[in-house]
């Protein structure tokens, strides 16, 4: 190959990698800016929530525990317990049962009594030796007062505070309702999981996004930059060269 | 190969230990001992109002309840909080007398490092110490220095504040003093 024909090939190669990967070095630039001012952005604190992200990094669907319907709907999954909507703190994981009280919101576990407002704020969580009894095997109410079943008796409470054992049978006891499809769909819809921001940009930029192979071509386009730089180099070198030599010929 | 499994063991050992759960002393039977075995029945206090905005200032953030039991006798209050030192809460049992510490303890400690302020010695430094007053923007302040250990500041750090969280909700109480 002579000094001409070795010119051509890498001027045409230089434009041919240089609008192959023009697009990835978009994303590469755009991404890493944004990553440079991740803060700045409040990358770390927005989240997207997309089906379609969800079903690209595999994440699992919402799973319903329990749902029941009190003056407003509480539903228990695995991770959070929602009520009217809101999450309510320190909750998550299955549950014995859920009453509301005209003051509170109560939802017992085997070893756990939480009593919330009806906004969703904790008053308190009781166990240990805060509970009559444990482990609890069901929950329910006489008016306004809480009653708990143990296997050493029934017990009630107004307050969670003060408790006593009680022999009644006319407690009402809250049972689980089958989630109906609006509810499903509100609940998926509330509990799909969201991915940080941070993550979909660095994932982008590293192009862990595209799969497995997704960093490799993101290592290609990097090589490929640096192929047109030198390339570029190369071609700049030469045409400076030409022009030494012939300084009154124009560039080719 | 003996010495790889006993080595593999050993690391295995550790970590178990490091994020295990130290259980010193249940609640309850932090709460009878104060009382000689003949506890009263709790009491609680409501985090409303100025109150919830004192124990935000203290902690930096609220109180993760709306009320805190607690049980009382004559001019002492024993109280049980928790507070997340890194990452796990630390549950201590606190005893204010005279409207100064009397008793203190880490019952329940669940970080994976900074188990040292469950120490006897560290621990002393908060016996006696009462509340000085806070001012428009600062919390309520310890009327000591308390010396840290290096490699567990945060829960040093999450020990004082229940110290003085302590002391504050005792002056809410009908057993604080004058």
């Amino acid at each position: 190959m002579n000094r001409h024909s070795l010119a051509r090939f890498i001027r045409r190669w230089h434009a041919r990698l240089g609008i192959t990967a023009a697009l990835f070095f978009m994303v590469l630039i755009v991404t890493g800016l944004a990553l440079n001012h991740t803060e700045r952005l409040g990358l770390a604190h927005t989240s997207i929530q997309s089906e379609a992200l969800t079903r690209w990094y595999g994440l699992p669907a919402p799973q319903l525990l329990a749902v029941y319907e009190l003056e407003g709907e509480f539903i228990a999954t695995p991770q959070v317990w929602l009520y009217l909507g809101h999450r309510l703190p320190g909750g998550g994981g299955p549950v014995i049962g859920v009453v509301r009280t005209p003051d509170m919101l109560v939802v017992a576990t085997t070893f756990t009594l939480s009593l919330y407002t009806s906004a969703g704020e904790r008053i308190d969580s009781l166990r240990g030796a805060a509970l009559p009894h444990t482990p609890i095997s069901g929950l329910g109410r006489i008016a306004n007062a809480i009653v708990l079943k143990t296997a050493n008796g029934v017990f009630s409470s107004e307050d969670g505070i003060a408790w006593h054992a009680i022999t009644t049978d006319k407690t009402v006891w809250a049972r689980a309702q089958p989630p109906n499809p609006q509810t499903l769909a509100h609940a998926n819809k509330q509990l799909a999981p969201s991915l940080p921001l941070e993550r979909i940009v660095l994932d982008l930029h590293s192009g862990r996004l595209f799969g497995s192979y997704g960093p490799f071509l993101m290592d290609a386009a990097a090589l490929v930059l640096l192929a047109l730089s030198l390339s570029g180099a190369w071609i700049q070198w030469r045409s400076w060269q030409q022009k030494r030599r012939h300084p009154h010929r124009l560039n080719p | 190969m003996t010495l790889l499994r006993t080595l593999l063991f050993c690391a295995g050992l550790w970590i178990s230990s490091a994020h295990a759960e130290r259980v010193y002393q249940q609640p309850d039977a932090f709460i009878a001992e104060t009382f000689g075995g003949h506890a009263p029945a709790p009491s609680v206090l409501w985090l409303t109002g100025e109150l919830k905005t004192e124990v935000r200032a203290i902690l930096d953030h609220d109180y993760p309840a709306l009320r805190v039991r607690y049980w009382g006798q004559g001019a002492r209050s024993v109280w049980v909080l928790e507070e997340i030192g890194k990452e796990s809460p630390i549950t201590v049992g606190i005893v204010v007398e005279n409207n100064r510490i009397a008793q203190m303890r880490v019952l329940i400690f669940r970080e994976s490092r900074g188990w040292e302020v469950e120490s006897p010695a560290f621990i002393r430094q908060y016996l006696g110490a009462a509340l000085k007053p806070g001012t428009d923007s600062k919390a309520a302040q310890l009327d000591r220095s308390i010396d840290g250990i290096s490699g567990a500041t945060l829960s040093v750090r999450a020990l004082s504040k229940l110290s003085r969280l302590a002391l504050l909700l005792h002056r809410h109480t009908p057993y604080s003093t004058p």
